[in-house]
């Protein structure tokens, strides 16, 4: 009997309740974090009876260093930027104008926790404030905005992470932003991206030198050729056939390409998100992939595709939705 | 109460081949998925170093993406047939595992595991972020423990115990046309999902 007992007592444990639990997080990780997951649960809805939708399988990938689409867009002030303030110890120039615009969207609550720490009450201005204190403490806007909308915990983690596995520059938003949990990072998207988004088209230089009027606004219009109304993605301006073109932003050429209603075109990346091209070309000055400075000559205008005579189409995007070139005039 | 544990921990062992299975794929889904997330990225600086002139900017990444989430579940659907396959008798010696050598045979030695690992650190992240909110000082080391865990339990086991039952194959080129994606895919979980390079 007693050896009986102690035999029972030595038994090791087989772990299998350990096991289980691990397979039931697995499944639920699976589940609720990837395609296979996603589909899954559609089919499964399905097998119930319920009507569930398919659910769109890339929305499970992070792109990782494109801006989403900017809804603070709108809250842009009408009025040009304001001139920078004197104090360097406040965050600069267009990063203020954006955030002030990004905030429209609401403050992130670590920077409202830090507000009400302060013994403020949380409003733009007071978040203005706290980000000015960020940035002097950072002395740099993406890391200042990051701490605002997450705070530094969450953005020291991912970047521990990137750091393990080896990322080029794990201290770069879009090299980390893969390791923030899912909420985190939609939450770092809304405000962070947002206003680097909106601070690099802030930062646009006009790509045409030379005088020029506006032939075709963006928006809905009639069209020359093809008739009836339809949406302008971008600005048309009058210039002779071998008008410079220069990039109204440092950046990358993303695509130097030929053909349909654009003619020759030129795409030029310049990072959070923002892309502007230009189109009916007479020739393109640049190889794609080549590095760009702002205010480099990329193209000669033209006359090229569907083209009722020599113009420049100029679009800028932010996270791929088109914005009225214009108001970002300088 | 120990005693009560013990019991039924002894239970639930008892239903193991019920499900351990289940968690073998839940692993390697998650490390797959890892991999194919930076799989779009690679695709979409090919696609735009060809030169090709896509009618929308948009257009390289929507094509890179999709074709990422594709191989994802080319890869998914080669994890379960190769779980489903691995039913053959146990090898115990590596000469045994020569015997039954097979282009699949040779995937599932060295790619299942890396694949596993990754998979086994997305738990820990997650289970890093979840551990942050409530209890912060605890959550990496919780993170780390519960990756371990999952890397020993189910990533390692789910690879050793597939090693050794892969099956006779008909012919020595029995499973190459996974061959490509599964490579990649494991590639990539090398490359990004195993927490090492930092200190390499």
């Amino acid at each position: 009997m007693g050896l009986a007992v102690r035999r029972r007592r030595s038994a090791p444990p087989q772990w299998g309740s350990v096991d289980l639990a691990l397979v039931i997080g697995l499944v639920f990780a699976v589940s609720t974090r990837t395609p296979v997951g996603g589909l899954a649960r559609y089919a499964w809805g399905r097998v119930l009876g319920h009507r569930s939708t398919l659910p769109t399988l890339t929305s499970y990938f992070s792109d990782g260093a494109t801006a989403p689409p900017v809804a603070e867009v709108s809250a842009l002030p009408p009025e040009p930027a304001p001139p920078p303030p004197d104090d360097p110890h406040t965050l600069p120039e267009p990063w203020r104008t954006a955030a002030r615009a990004a905030l429209a969207g609401g403050v992130p609550a670590p920077l409202a926790d830090r507000i009400t720490a302060s013994g403020a009450v949380v409003s733009d201005t007071a978040a203005l404030r706290e980000l000015d204190a960020l940035w002097a403490t950072h002395g740099d806007a993406e890391a200042a905005l990051e701490v605002a909308a997450i705070g530094s915990q969450q953005r020291q983690r991912a970047i521990g992470r990137a750091q393990a596995a080896g990322e080029p520059h794990p201290a770069r938003y879009a090299q980390h932003r893969r390791y923030l949990g899912s909420r985190t990072a939609t939450e770092a998207d809304r405000f962070v991206s947002a206003t680097m988004g909106l601070a690099t088209v802030l930062d646009l230089e006009w790509p045409l030198q030379r005088s020029h009027r506006v032939t075709s606004p963006f928006g809905d219009r009639e069209h020359p050729v093809l008739g009836g109304r339809r949406f302008h993605n971008g600005i048309d301006l009058s210039v002779p056939v071998g008008t410079p073109v220069y990039a109204a932003q440092s950046g990358r050429v993303a695509v130097v390409g030929e053909g349909g209603a654009s003619g020759r075109y030129v795409v030029v990346d310049h990072g959070n998100g923002v892309q502007t091209s230009y189109s009916h070309l007479e020739r393109a000055e640049v190889p794609q992939g080549a590095p760009i400075t702002r205010g480099q000559l990329v193209a000669r205008s033209g006359n090229t595709g569907r083209s009722t005579g020599p113009h420049l189409h100029y679009v800028v995007r932010i996270g791929g939705r088109p914005v009225d070139p214009a108001r970002f005039r300088p | 109460m120990i005693k009560w544990m013990l019991s039924f921990d002894d239970l639930v062992s008892k239903t193991r081949p019920a499900w351990l299975w289940v968690g073998q794929i839940a692993v390697a889904v998650l490390g797959v998925h890892l991999a194919a997330d930076r799989l779009d990225d690679h695709v979409v600086r090919l696609l735009t170093a060809t030169g090709f002139a896509w009618p929308e900017p948009a257009w390289p990444l929507t094509v890179a993406t999709w074709l990422a989430v594709l191989l994802e579940l080319g890869v998914v659907v080669w994890v379960v047939w190769t779980l489903l396959r691995a039913g053959a008798p146990q090898v115990y010696h590596w000469r045994g595992w020569l015997d039954r050598i097979s282009v699949q045979a040779v995937l599932v030695a060295f790619a299942w595991l890396p694949i596993a690992l990754a998979g086994a650190w997305v738990v820990g992240m997650a289970v890093e972020d979840w551990f942050a909110y409530w209890f912060p000082i605890a959550a990496r080391p919780a993170g780390w423990a519960a990756a371990l865990l999952v890397a020993a339990r189910i990533s390692v086991t789910g690879w050793w115990s597939n090693v050794r039952a892969t099956p006779t194959p008909r012919r020595w080129s029995d499973g190459w046309p996974w061959a490509a994606p599964v490579i990649l895919m494991a590639l990539l979980a090398i490359r990004h999902g195993l927490p090492l390079w930092g200190w390499l």
